[in-house]
């Protein structure tokens, strides 16, 4: 198991990922994420994990390719920036696996796979849509997300996510889309068509979620009527 | 003593660890589970201290856990649960079938609610749609006419005719009073009718919103008699009447543009509207529309005294054309399936008790008419015989 030496700075609203190679040492990256690197770092963009694993991540809403940056003669420092105002989260894969949701993934050591999983309906109306991504492998993987990110122990009882809010979450936590609970059928009809929390992501058993302290969707929606408009007339 | 010799791979929970998670490879004893960490640590869990429950994200995950709940050790490899319950001896069939039964219980809920939630979907677009029409429908009859006028000019501004404006009196006006005639028989009709003669050999007449009335000259060169002009010409004013094209129109522009409608904010949806209702013009009415513009249109020339039995007389002599004719002309590919319309129209007709009709256009103007048309289309004149002087013989 390979560990990469980083450092994540400027949490959480404006992250940045700094990971130092050693010599040979690699990390890959989804496209556009460098903001800097040391002169010698080769950076090689390329479909990782083949046909099936880059189509996995283009439906999980990221990119076919990913950029490998290798250093070479000698250690080198490379800086990731998330596209999106918000933190990145380092989580270390020991032969499991990590969902995330669409377009959370980052960047990744040697021995990860990142590719799509899918959730069919489930995925749709858990507002992660049809394809989440799946981490596997042992090593390092950064996901990042719009807002802070909270990182949530689920015990026995339990834990409820709205839908939209959530970022990553373990293999061992079984989730399921379900009503909100403790309503009535009726008010569960209006609070699906009118309260905007009609349904929520459920999840049970042992393991970690994460969770971010903004979803983009209502930000737009708040900042819908500020938008500079043209009168056509 | 580990005759059960599987390895299967997997994780631990336990406080001592790191994170209190790591991977391990796990070992199905004979009286303990036993994992060791990826970082050399050992756990062992006994069989008769321990509970079972399948879950994870994938549904397929199996957890041990110690009585205390300090200790889980857990697994998704392919046969670990069958490894497991063998090498327990019965000890945990119990938990793992419950735990089992539990998981597809709780499947069963979630693919319900996702079927009613799918259902729902489909529900709510097919009743948005009946919906959108509805309020298409509704919008429509509150637009007054004027909108269908503007809408009507905009549009035959915007077209392209494919020929010139004929203007030439002998040719329009006995037209114009032809349409004059049909539109008197109705006195409450909120239109106003304008035809515009183009010049182009294409069997064509169309029809566009607030009383837009286009007729090519190879229509007008096809037909036999008036009583088929007419026909064809009863036909359009009761698509206008009916506003087809309006609806047409609704349709495509739907419920937000319906409303605005309502609301009058008509400035640049009119633009739009002519767009489409050049489109609409361009393409097929729906064939009850045309079967109602036909029943129409036969009353219509009823009540002006013409003799509605032209309109299926158009229809024959299209038939007719285009038998021997490869090139199917656009006014057949609109209006198919012209032999029911031919009987329709002639049932219709025959129900009329008095039958007495003059002509659509009299006779002298008609031939006037014809002749009229005949050099603007077959235009090669022989070719004047010239001397240049220099030819003596």
């Amino acid at each position: 198991m390979t560990t990469l030496t980083h450092e994540i700075s400027h949490r959480p609203d404006f992250a940045m990922v700094s990971v130092k190679l050693e010599a040979g040492q690699k990390v890959q990256a989804e496209p556009s994420a460098m903001a800097s690197m040391d002169p010698n770092i080769l950076m090689k963009a390329g479909f990782k994990g083949g046909l099936k694993a880059s189509l996995g991540r283009a439906f999980g809403g990221e990119s076919m390719i990913v950029n490998t940056f290798t250093a070479q003669n000698g250690p080198g420092e490379v800086l990731f920036a998330p596209g999106t105002p918000g933190d990145a989260v380092h989580y270390a894969l020991d032969n499991s696996t990590l969902y995330l949701q669409r377009g959370a993934y980052m960047a990744n050591s040697d021995g990860v796979e990142v590719t799509g999983k899918w959730q069919g309906a489930k995925g749709f109306f858990s507002g992660e849509g049809l394809v989440l991504l799946k981490a596997h492998g042992s090593g390092d993987i950064f996901f990042t997300s719009y807002g802070a990110i909270l990182e949530i122990d689920v015990a026995d009882g339990g834990y409820i996510v709205d839908t939209g809010y959530i970022v990553a979450f373990e293999e061992t936590l079984q989730y399921r889309v379900r009503t909100v609970p403790g309503m009535s059928t009726g008010g569960k009809i209006k609070s699906f068509l009118f309260g905007g929390e009609g349904l929520v992501c459920e999840f049970s058993g042992q393991g970690k979620v994460w969770i971010q302290t903004r979803s983009a969707a209502p930000f737009l929606n708040w900042t819908w009527p500020f938008r500079p408009t043209k009168n056509n007339n | 003593m580990d005759d059960f010799d599987d390895t299967f791979s997997g994780g631990v929970f336990h406080a001592d660890i790191a994170d209190g998670r790591a991977g391990a490879s796990i070992d199905c004893g004979v009286s303990a589970l036993s994992a060791v960490t990826t970082t050399g640590a050992r756990f062992e869990l006994r069989y008769d201290a321990c509970t079972v429950r399948i879950g994870g994200a994938s549904g397929r995950m199996v957890f041990c856990r110690s009585l205390d709940q300090s200790l889980t050790i857990f697994c998704e490899q392919k046969g670990f649960a069958a490894a497991l319950q063998q090498a327990a001896g019965g000890l945990l069939d119990e938990g793992l079938a419950q735990s089992k039964s539990e998981l597809r219980g709780a499947n069963a809920r979630s693919r319900n609610l996702m079927f009613g939630l799918c259902l729902g979907c489909v529900v709510l677009l097919v009743a948005g749609y009946f919906a959108l029409m509805a309020a298409g429908r509704a919008a429509l009859a509150a637009a007054p006419p004027s909108i269908d006028e503007k809408i009507g000019e905009l549009a035959i501004e915007q077209m392209d005719l494919k020929g010139s404006v004929v203007e030439d009196p002998a040719i329009v006006a006995p037209l114009e009073a032809l349409v004059a005639r049909l539109a008197a028989t109705d006195p409450d009709d909120p239109f106003s009718y304008t035809l515009t003669v183009v010049d182009a050999d294409i069997t064509n007449a169309f029809a566009l919103p607030g009383g837009q009335i286009a007729i090519y000259t190879g229509l007008l060169e096809l037909a036999d008699s008036p009583e088929q002009i007419a026909g064809v010409l009863g036909h359009e004013i009761a698509h206008v009447t009916e506003r087809h094209g309006m609806h047409g129109i609704a349709r495509s522009l739907g419920l937000v543009v319906a409303i605005q409608f309502l609301v009058g904010d008509a400035g640049g949806l009119v633009a739009v509207a002519a767009e489409f209702g050049r489109f609409a013009a361009e393409n097929a009415y729906s064939r009850d529309q045309e079967a109602d513009s036909d029943r129409l249109g036969v009353e219509r020339l009823h009540a002006a005294g013409i003799d509605p039995r032209g309109l299926a007389g158009f229809f024959e002599l299209l038939e007719r054309e285009t038998a021997s004719d490869v090139d199917i002309p656009s006014w057949m590919s609109t209006h198919p399936d012209h032999a029911a319309r031919i009987a329709a129209i002639t049932t219709q007709a025959q129900r009329f008790s008095n039958q007495t009709y003059t002509p659509a256009i009299p006779t002298a103007d008609w031939d006037a008419l014809k002749a009229a048309l005949s050099p603007t289309v077959t235009t090669p004149s022989p070719p004047e015989e010239t001397s240049d002087g220099r030819d003596n013989r």
